[in-house]
């Protein structure tokens, strides 16, 4: 039986799984919507994988994403790291001379900076969304094309529109005031990608000097416009790795591996239990005013302001 | 008369043993941020700040419970934090609120102004009320340093090792002489934990606007968090300092700040350069800064830290705060943050 390093990226749009041999590369990927239902999901995750890969043993097992606390209590995480961490490990594990990442998740955008493969610095979008994967969805389905299609489309443009990119709200409606006003698909949706990477670049470079070699990863990266896009605004090639849906996952990986080195070879995964969600349960605390949503599953507990639970 | 007053970091527990002491009736401020924003932010205009939304709901809930003197720490112009008090007034009395706004400043500098009012409020003479004043900011300072002992035990020694939280008491000499006690007991243990860990812990100034530094449920126990993860945090500002300030200036920081902006342009961004390049010579790892949404001199101070940072290599990390409840997205940058000092430090 084939035994691998499990990675898991619970992001708020998809759950990504990798398994990764003990060597680092990955052997097998699997992205998935996460449709609002975290294990779900993921229960629906492990059943593709096992029908993919047929029966196989986790060494250990990471959690990333803006679920981590949730499912790495739930399968016994080994590690439980955050998304910058998670990305920077992968990239540089990737391309070990990288100094530049750019990554636009579901509800998140980031940008970090590596130099001899230690993350230097990082930035991430703060008060709103706008200008992340989700919004580039939207925009989609609200044209009545699929995303796949967006970059196809894009390319055909001629003369691109001029869409105001710093709030998402302000960009739907310059863009449907466009549309009213006669200007082309492809010239709306090209003028909108190039609004989101000028968007993009003002929030977060913010006077950061941005050095090649440059990765652009996560779900977006996908999407070869806004890939033309920014190699036009940075003037420097922009590389997509071959994992880069999935580069969040193989970092918890990686830092899996780290773990498990650390305790003695002996992991802490256990899986979902056969009843999954029923194992999470939530309830208010009346102890004082603020009213706290708690949230317990078997192996922990948290959503306390004061730090009780 | 029966006065209130907003959660504002440990001013309010000031207040209230000041009230105490001096029998004045008081209604202690609305626990419940949620409900406080709600209230507040139905009545303040839209593109107002989260600390003005907040305080007002507080004050308005107040009213409710009987209050009609509601008490502040008001700040100075020139930015619009200087025009809280008249605001508050103005739209308490569009609701046919009957409340009196008093904010704890000084009317155009003048401090002998300052003092009657004082003294008029408690009903003492002006040297009494002056003494209560010193008394207050000294009881301050001592609830300033045990918040940062209990950080820095947290830090140190874990959950299980925190000391005591810091709580009112009949009169504010007590107080002191409680929270002394307390230090006495607990400095030699930090001491002997910090010399059996070998490597300092990471060191993080917390700088930006007052209000989102100070106040733990406004910034979502954003320090109680970075000690959890083993870090040691100061703040740029102290609320007992930053009274001293009021009266005596800073000019040491004022000295930092120069290079980058030497004149007050409201709020705290002079505050906020200055101590930044106080805590980056001091050799801290890095930096937060924390301001509300729309707040324009830390929008002046975030693009002068950006030139700090490109100059000196400072990792310097924002958090812009509004009416999000979530904790999972401020965990991941705080998380983030610590893991990426802690790797450059371990890189050298």
């Amino acid at each position: 039986m084939n035994a691998y390093y499990l990675g898991i990226d619970m992001g708020s749009v998809s759950t990504n799984l990798v398994l990764m041999n003990p060597d680092k590369t990955v052997a097998h990927k699997l992205y998935l919507r996460s449709k609002g239902r975290p294990v779900d999901s993921l229960a629906a995750g492990f059943c593709q994988l096992t029908q993919q890969v047929g029966p196989y043993t986790v060494l250990g097992a990471g959690v990333t994403g803006s679920g981590r606390k949730l499912i790495g209590s739930l399968i016994g995480a080994d590690i439980v790291k955050n998304e910058i961490t998670a990305h920077a490990l992968a990239a540089v594990t990737q391309e070990p001379e990288v100094r530049t990442v750019l990554e636009i998740g579901g509800q998140d955008s980031k940008m970090i900076w590596i130099q001899n493969g230690v993350v230097q610095d990082f930035a991430m979008n703060t008060v709103c969304a706008a200008g992340t994967g989700s919004f580039l969805d939207r925009q989609a389905a609200r044209l009545g094309i699929g995303i796949e299609e967006l970059a196809g489309l894009a390319a055909a443009s001629q003369h691109p529109q001029r869409i105001a990119g710093r709030c998402a709200v302000f960009a739907e409606s310059d863009m449907i005031h466009k549309q009213q006003e006669g200007a082309a698909t492809a010239d709306i949706l090209w003028g909108l990608c190039k609004a989101l990477v000028q968007n993009f670049l003002n929030n977060l470079a913010k006077g950061h000097a941005v050095k090649g070699p440059v990765l652009f990863q996560g779900g977006v990266a996908a999407n070869g416009a806004m890939l033309r896009a920014f190699q036009e605004e940075l003037q420097m090639p922009v590389k997509v790795p071959r994992y880069y849906d999935v580069m969040g996952a193989w970092g918890a990986a990686i830092l899996a591996q780290e773990a498990v080195a650390e305790q003695e070879g002996q992991t802490k995964f256990h899986g979902l239990d056969a009843e999954g969600p029923g194992v999470i349960e939530s309830f208010i605390c009346t102890d004082c005013s603020n009213a706290c949503q708690i949230i317990r599953t078997r192996g922990a507990v948290w959503g306390s302001r004061c730090g009780k639970y | 008369m029966k006065v209130c007053f907003p959660n504002f970091g440990s001013l309010g527990i000031v207040l209230e043993t000041l009230c105490r002491q001096q029998q004045i009736s008081y209604v202690k401020p609305q626990e419940n941020l949620e409900e406080a924003l709600r209230v507040g932010t139905r009545l303040c205009p839209q593109s107002v700040c989260l600390p003005m939304k907040r305080l007002l709901g507080e004050f308005v809930m107040a009213a409710q419970q009987g209050a009609d003197t509601a008490l502040f720490l008001g700040g100075g112009g020139p930015c619009r934090f200087g025009y809280f008090a008249p605001m508050f007034q103005t739209i308490l009395d569009d609701e046919k609120i009957h409340m009196r706004v008093w904010g704890l400043e000084a009317p155009a500098g003048n401090r002998a102004l300052f003092l009657r009012d004082f003294s008029r409020l408690l009903g003492v003479n002006q040297a009494k009320a002056l003494r209560l004043l010193l008394t207050g900011v000294q009881t301050l300072r001592a609830l300033d340093n045990w918040e940062e002992t209990r950080l820095t035990a947290t830090a140190l020694l874990g959950e299980e090792g925190t000391p005591p939280k810091e709580r009112s008491a009949p009169n504010m000499a007590l107080l002191q002489t409680l929270l002394a006690g307390w230090q006495r007991k607990w400095r030699p243990i930090l001491r002997t934990a910090q010399k059996a860990q070998g490597a300092a812990p990471l060191r993080i100034g917390i700088i930006g606007d007052i209000y989102t530094t100070i106040d733990p449920a406004i910034n979502q126990n954003l320090q109680l968090r970075l000690a959890e993860m083993g870090a040691v945090t100061r703040r740029s500002i102290r609320l007992s300092d930053h009274l001293l300030h009021l009266v005596f200036g800073n000019p040491r920081q004022n000295l930092a700040a120069r290079p980058y902006l030497n004149r007050n342009i409201g709020g705290f961004a002079r505050e906020t350069i200055g101590a930044g390049e106080q805590m980056r010579r001091a050799g801290f790892d890095g930096l937060i800064q924390v301001y509300p949404l729309s707040c324009m001199p830390e929008i002046v101070a975030d693009g002068i830290l950006t030139d700090i940072r490109r100059k000196q290599g400072i990792p310097i990390l924002r958090l812009v705060l509004d009416e999000h409840s979530a904790q999972a997205g401020l965990q991941t940058r705080l998380e983030a943050f610590v893991d990426m000092l802690k790797r450059r430090r371990m890189a050298g």
